[in-house]
Order: C-alpha cells, then sequence, then structure tokens
C-alpha cells in the first residue's frame, strides 16, 4: 500500500526536473494522493483534473487568514470554487502574511506572535470555514524569523481550538521553529494539538552554514535526518491522522524524489501508519 | 535606529492594532529604513518583540530569494542581468518608498518601472526594462489600465494592445546575440505589445510606415 502523496505547485509545472504531467505520470503508482497549490483558473483547474485519479488536496494559496489585510474573501471564493471542480478532500493553507500589497510574496512569513493578530486570524478562519464547503486546515508555517510575544505552540493551540478546524502539521516546519528557539523539536510537539492534526507535511531544506537557528525550506535537498525523526514521532502522536505529504519544489531531480519516497514509505509503514483519504465529516 | 530602539518601552500586546503590527512586521522584512520618524505603540511593540540582528539576516535572504524569484520570470532582462547584477538594483528597489507604492500590475512591473523611472541607465536598458515591464504587467492582468503615464491602452476585442512612441527600436536577434556592442536603430519606431491568447507578442513598427499607412 502507498503511504505518502505529493504536494505538487501548479505554477512551477515548467521548473521541475520534467514538465508536470510526465512527473506525475513517471510517481503515480507510488503516491497514495496528490495535494495540489498554485491553482488560479477553472481552466488550469480542469487541465490538472484530467491528469489523476487519486484523491486530491487542495492547497490554498494567498486567502490568508493570518495576512496583514486580514483574509481575502475574493481570492477564497475562487479558491472554494477550484475546491468544487478538483472534488478535493480538504483544503489547507499555511497562516501566515502571502502579500505584500496586490502582489504575491516570493517566500511567505508566518504571522506576528501575538493576541492581536491571533484574533484576527481566528476570525479570519471562522469566515473561510462559512465559504468552504468542504473543511479548511491551517498549517503550521516555517519561521526562518519570528516576531511577537507568544510562542508558536500557544499561538496555534488557540487557533486551532477557537476556530474549529484541523490541522497540517509540517515536521520540516516544526524543526524550523525549534532551532529557531532553541527548543526540543519533542518540546514544541508536546504543546501542539496533536489530537486535531489530520495531515503531515514534509519537504527537503536545509540549515544555514553560518546562522545555525535558520531553516532553509527550500523544498529540492533531501529531508534533514532530524526531521525524519520528528515526522516519526510525530505520526505515532497523532491519533487522527489521515495523510502524510511529501512537498517538493521546482529544480528537484527525479531521483531525489524516488529516494525520499523510499524513506518517507518505510517511516510511515515502521510507524504504523495507514491513510484514510475520504471525505470528512 | 539606535536612537529609535532606546526610547521603546516594554508595552504587552493585547489591545493594539493587528494590521499596524504586521504593516511594521512586513515594511522591516523587505526595508531597514522605518516607515516613519513618529514610532506608534504598534511599532514599539514589534520592535520590542523580535531579534533585530537575525531580522538583519532575514531581510538579506529575503531580498536575495526576491532577486531569484524576479530573475527567473522575466524574459528580457534576464538575458542582459546576471543574478548578480540584478541584486543590487533588487535592494535599491527594497530600500526606495516605491515598493511600497505598489504601482504595477504585477511585481515585475513594478520593478521595472522603478528601474526605468529612477535608473540612470543606458536608454537602450530603459527601454528593454519598459518592455519587460509591460510584458508582464499584460500577463497579469487585463484590466485595461496601465501605470506607465506615456502608454495606449486599448481592447481589440480577443487582443489587448499596449504602445508608446520610442526614439529608436531595437532589432531582437542582434541585440541578443552582441549585448555589449549593440546599437539600436535610431529611428522613431512604436512599440506594440500584444496580449493574444495570454501569449504576449512584441512588435516595433517604424513611425514613418506608420504615417504612411495612416
Amino acid at each position: 500500500m502507498q503511504t505518502i502523496g505529493l504536494g505538487l505547485d501548479f505554477q512551477h509545472r515548467n521548473s521541475y526536473s520534467k514538465p508536470l504531467f510526465e512527473l506525475y505520470g513517471s510517481l503515480i503508482n507510488r503516491l497514495s494522493h496528490i495535494s495540489i497549490v498554485g491553482l488560479q483558473t477553472i481552466q488550469e483547474t480542469k487541465l490538472f483534473k484530467e491528469m489523476t485519479k487519486l484523491p486530491i488536496l487542495h492547497h490554498f494559496t494567498g486567502v490568508a487568514p493570518a495576512g496583514v489585510e486580514g483574509i481575502n474573501l475574493s481570492i477564497v471564493r475562487q479558491q472554494v470554487d477550484i475546491s468544487k471542480e478538483l472534488d478535493a478532500i480538504w483544503c489547507l493553507e499555511d497562516i501566515g502574511i502571502w502579500n505584500i500589497g496586490p502582489y504575491s510574496i516570493p517566500y511567505f512569513s508566518p504571522p506576528v506572535l501575538c493576541e492581536d493578530v491571533l484574533r484576527v486570524a481566528i476570525n479570519g478562519i471562522r469566515e473561510l470555514q462559512h465559504e468552504a464547503a468542504i473543511p479548511f486546515l491551517a498549517e503550521l508555517p516555517s519561521c526562518s524569523f519570528v516576531a511577537g510575544d507568544m510562542s508558536l505552540e500557544d499561538f496555534f493551540s488557540t487557533l486551532i481550538l477557537e476556530s474549529g478546524c484541523g490541522m497540517v502539521l509540517d515536521v520540516s516546519h516544526v524543526f524550523s521553529y525549534a532551532i529557531y528557539s532553541n527548543k526540543e523539536p519533542t518540546a514544541v510537539l508536546a504543546q501542539l494539538p496533536m489530537e486535531k492534526v489530520i495531515e503531515i507535511h514534509v519537504a527537503g531544506g536545509s540549515v544555514h552554514p553560518q546562522h545555525k537557528w535558520r531553516y532553509r525550506d527550500t523544498h529540492n535537498e533531501p529531508i534533514l535526518n532530524e526531521i525524519m525523526l520528528i515526522l516519526s514521532q510525530a505520526i505515532m502522536n497523532c491519533p487522527n491522522l489521515r495523510a502524510i505529504t511529501y512537498e517538493i519544489g521546482s529544480g528537484i531531480s527525479l531521483d531525489l524524489i524516488n529516494n525520499e519516497l523510499d524513506r518517507l514509505q518505510k517511516v510511515a509503514e515502521d510507524s504504523g501508519f495507514t491513510p484514510c483519504l475520504t471525505k470528512l465529516k | 535606529m539606535e536612537i529609535r530602539s532606546y526610547l521603546v518601552w516594554l508595552l504587552p500586546g493585547g489591545n493594539l492594532d493587528a494590521k499596524k503590527i504586521q504593516e511594521f512586521y512586513l515594511h522591516a522584512l523587505y526595508t531597514e529604513a522605518p516607515i516613519s520618524n513618529f514610532i506608534s505603540e504598534e511599532e514599539h511593540f514589534f520592535l520590542q518583540h523580535h531579534l533585530s540582528e537575525r531580522l538583519n539576516i532575514e531581510r538579506a535572504a529575503r531580498l536575495r530569494n526576491l532577486r531569484t524569484v524576479l530573475h527567473d520570470d522575466m524574459h528580457l532582462l534576464n538575458r542582459i542581468f546576471s543574478r548578480a547584477d540584478l541584486l543590487p538594483m533588487v535592494q535599491n528597489y527594497a530600500a526606495s518608498p516605491y515598493f511600497w507604492m505598489h504601482r504595477g500590475r504585477s511585481l515585475i512591473e513594478d520593478f521595472c518601472l522603478f528601474v526605468f523611472q529612477s535608473y540612470n541607465i543606458d536608454p537602450l536598458l530603459k527601454l528593454v526594462a519598459r518592455i519587460e515591464g509591460v510584458h508582464s504587467g499584460l500577463s497579469a492582468s487585463i484590466v485595461l489600465n496601465t501605470p506607465w503615464p506615456e502608454h495606449q491602452i486599448e481592447d481589440q476585442g480577443k487582443d489587448i494592445l499596449e504602445s508608446f512612441l520610442t526614439p529608436f527600436y531595437i532589432v531582437w536577434d542582434k541585440f541578443f546575440q552582441n549585448k555589449n556592442d549593440y546599437f539600436p536603430v535610431q529611428e522613431r519606431a512604436i512599440c506594440k505589445i500584444i496580449r493574444s491568447d495570454e501569449k504576449i507578442k512584441i512588435k516595433f513598427q517604424r513611425e514613418e510606415l506608420c504615417k504612411q499607412l495612416a
């Protein structure tokens, strides 16, 4: 049984080592599901949907319940229409700032971790849940820089519990926050609402050679062994986990993807994980 | 900056304007200079609750990333400027007030407006920046509104045409074959950038020929 899904970015469709459809064709028999981000039109969505019969998870971008301007409802409605066209099982987005004015930010940033921003984010997720026909999961953001007077664990626990949404636990992002804040990853996991985790994300990256507190979430390097350990611990502590998604970035080689799928499949099997890609109630 | 930091007092969160706090934060991620000389409670809060030496490293990394994304998404300027060439231009762009004015239809067009209007470079490179900007702007938006003051934009049914008058024109093949020694054709022309079926075409039409046809 295939236990790992692949996270693709439609905007990178021509910048993987092979064109998106060809890359997918090479990997289809190894995957439990597909997670797709970066779809902007129904035309693109139809094109993508024709490619796959695997279960689809819809990764939003730019909805930004914790963005500077608060949630962007016009993008929410556009993304909700795309979710319907995909017949997606659930939708998700990293909680953070995705825009500079009207433009997409080259790499999103975590929100300021404080009570005032937390309230805006919770209200934003409630508005999103009102619009979306499928469940929305909030993803823990990557943290190469942090500002605010709350810990990420406190911010995210309150966000999840008060908004009532499920959670995507990105174990690479957990690692980024742990090294930034000089905490043990296990201590970070212990403070998060693990029973709310429905999906786990994992991706390759590296620690800056000079600035050891800074994780670079490149998605095109090997997955660090430390992150594999966090993944293993997380799987065993998430009783409602349904999917594990390996996210890849532009320029990554097919050999590396295959190698990482082997490693992830082994960790998932050793941890006793079985995917469950049916619609959530 | 030191005087500003000295003025900071301990301020708890919980009753501040979230939008303002995040505006200061986002601004600081890309631009070193503060938004204004006045320090609001929200800025005090932000200054109190981050590590400034790490912010400098994060900002430098974000500007390199911005440079790479812009360079990768360009069609013309990236054939003239290397990534290394582009970095100081992107740093100056982010340090300028224009970075926060969002004048372009896309981020690349916004950057090209900055290069065209604020940079003292060869007129040939300015023309390439102008065309690059419009290429990106027309790709991103079908609204009949251009941020370039001298440009005409018109709906031609299935196409959108944006045009402007230029004192010289470029023969692209010759230009890209010999970028360092290329001299443009010194004849007035109309540069036409056309969005057609989600593709962008660039043409120069000699002004003399346009007059004859008219």
